[in-house]
């Protein structure tokens, strides 16, 4: 035997519990040759016999209480099978029915639970599949909407019309002027004041009327035109301005625009 | 000449494990005594295994009682031909016992001081088997025990248990591996560590007994 044998059966050899033939005479010829393993041997044996010294004054039984405890619930179990038709355990018969008939096995259950959940999944899943084809909030559906537009209008002169209606003023009419340079800065001043969006003379806008808008165009004092609140500077307000005009089907002039 | 079939004499002797199945299955039916002659059997063993393992009193006493009523209420199940009723006990107790460790993370050492509620006196250690007249004995072997108990409880769970079930409760190493469930190898290099953990506790307190004989 060798120390590595005689550490590993150390616990047996100390308790002799369990030792099978010839362990012994084999530890008793190896520390007969290693004081080392002798020295451990009798550690052990010391130790032994004080786990035993303890295990002697440990041998105890519980307090009374505990089978008072117990007996209460004794009593319910008797209580129980006192009542006519209360089942009598009987240990023998309970395994043979279990044998017998052992009911619904275990596979059978996690099989059901499996089933059970790949169903979920699935209807999960569809449902999720049916709704990407749909708007998914409501603000999507909002902003699907295109946000209403003016149309593109031909310019059309009707003359029955009760608005001023007048030829254009070539702007090169005023050279002639003697102070040619404060009519250039006029003039620029006015090609930068005009532009060419419309700006809505009413909010009530009929859709149906602007299907077939007329443009109408004229010459309309300036002072008019910042009254109807057109972003034009206030000086030279009877200055005479061009302007384009929409007119709806029904009349009605939805939108105003200053033209050079 | 024959005996009769009745004469007692001839039937066999109940062994041990049968008498305990047939005091269970008596005791699951609400027999009083059938449930006495159960308890006194085994109950020291739970109780016993659940204080050493705990060092506590009213932890062991608590466990005795689940262990007791799980076998009241759910004792059909217990199966003959898979073990013996005691070891369907230490079972139980065991998993009861390291779930409340778990649980609480902490044992009640025993004091050697009287009067603490939950704790294990000197008187109580040293009454059923030391004789009184001797103080000094009583002291250094008392001395001796408590070193051996808080050396016991120090231990890492997975080593405490095999300490109780194979050197004090004396179970053999292939019980005690059925028990824990793990190869009996194992049971036996977890042994032979704990020993040498004991020892080396048991060692550096030898010092303070010799202090204590020696003023007495």
């Amino acid at each position: 035997m060798k120390c590595q044998e005689f550490q590993e059966r150390l616990s047996e050899l100390a308790s002799e519990v369990e030792l099978e033939a010839g362990l012994r005479a084999r530890a008793e010829a190896h520390t007969a040759r290693c004081e080392t393993c002798a020295a451990r041997w009798l550690a052990q044996r010391a130790l032994q016999a004080r786990l035993q010294e303890f295990a002697a004054a440990t041998r105890e039984l519980p307090a009374p209480h505990v089978r008072q405890r117990l007996r209460a619930v004794l009593a319910e179990q008797q209580q129980i099978a006192a009542v006519p038709g209360a089942p009598v355990v009987d240990l023998a018969a309970a395994r043979a029915a279990r044998q017998a008939s052992p009911g619904v096995p275990r596979w059978g259950w996690l099989a059901a639970a499996a089933m059970f959940t790949l169903v979920a999944l699935s209807l999960n899943f569809w449902q999720r599949l049916t709704s990407l084809s749909e708007p998914s909030s409501k603000e999507e559906m909002t902003l699907a909407v295109p946000a209403p537009a003016l149309p593109a209008l031909p310019v059309v002169i009707t003359p029955q019309l009760n608005y001023e209606v007048s030829k254009p003023r070539p702007v090169k009419a005023a050279v002639h002027e003697p102070n040619r340079r404060l009519r250039r800065l006029e003039l620029a001043q006015v090609q930068e004041e005009t532009n060419n969006e419309f700006v809505p003379l009413t909010l009530a806008v009929d859709e149906r009327a602007l299907e077939n808008p007329t443009l109408v165009r004229l010459e309309v004092p300036r002072a008019r035109l910042v009254a109807l609140g057109l972003p034009l500077p206030v000086h030279g307000d009877r200055e005479m301005v061009n302007a384009e005009v929409m007119l709806g089907d029904n009349g009605v002039a939805y939108a105003i625009r200053v033209v050079r | 000449m024959t005996k009769p079939p009745s004469d007692p004499a001839t039937q066999p002797a109940l062994s041990a494990e049968n008498e305990d199945a047939v005091a269970l299955q008596r005791a699951l039916a609400g027999d009083e005594e059938a449930f006495d002659l159960l308890y006194a059997r085994r109950a020291g063993v739970v109780y016993q295994f659940a204080l050493r393992m705990s060092g506590s009193v009213t932890l062991a006493e608590d466990v005795t009682q689940d262990v007791f009523i799980s076998l009241l209420r759910s004792g059909h199940k217990f199966d003959p031909s898979r073990g013996t009723l005691p070891q369907y006990l230490l079972g139980m107790t065991r998993n009861r016992v390291l779930t409340l460790l778990q649980r609480e993370r902490n044992f009640v050492p025993l004091a050697v001081d009287e009067g603490e509620e939950g704790r294990l006196s000197l008187e109580r250690i040293l009454a059923p088997t030391v004789a009184q007249d001797d103080p000094l004995f009583d002291l250094t072997r008392a001395e001796r025990v408590e070193a051996v108990r808080q050396a016991v409880l120090a231990l890492p769970l997975h080593y405490r248990e095999v300490v109780v079930l194979c050197n004090l409760d004396e179970l053999s190493y292939e019980a005690a591996a059925q028990l824990i469930g793990c190869p009996v190898g194992t049971v036996r290099s977890r042994l032979n560590r704990a020993r040498a953990l004991l020892l080396e506790k048991l060692q550096t307190h030898q010092p303070a007994v010799r202090r204590t004989a020696a003023v007495l």
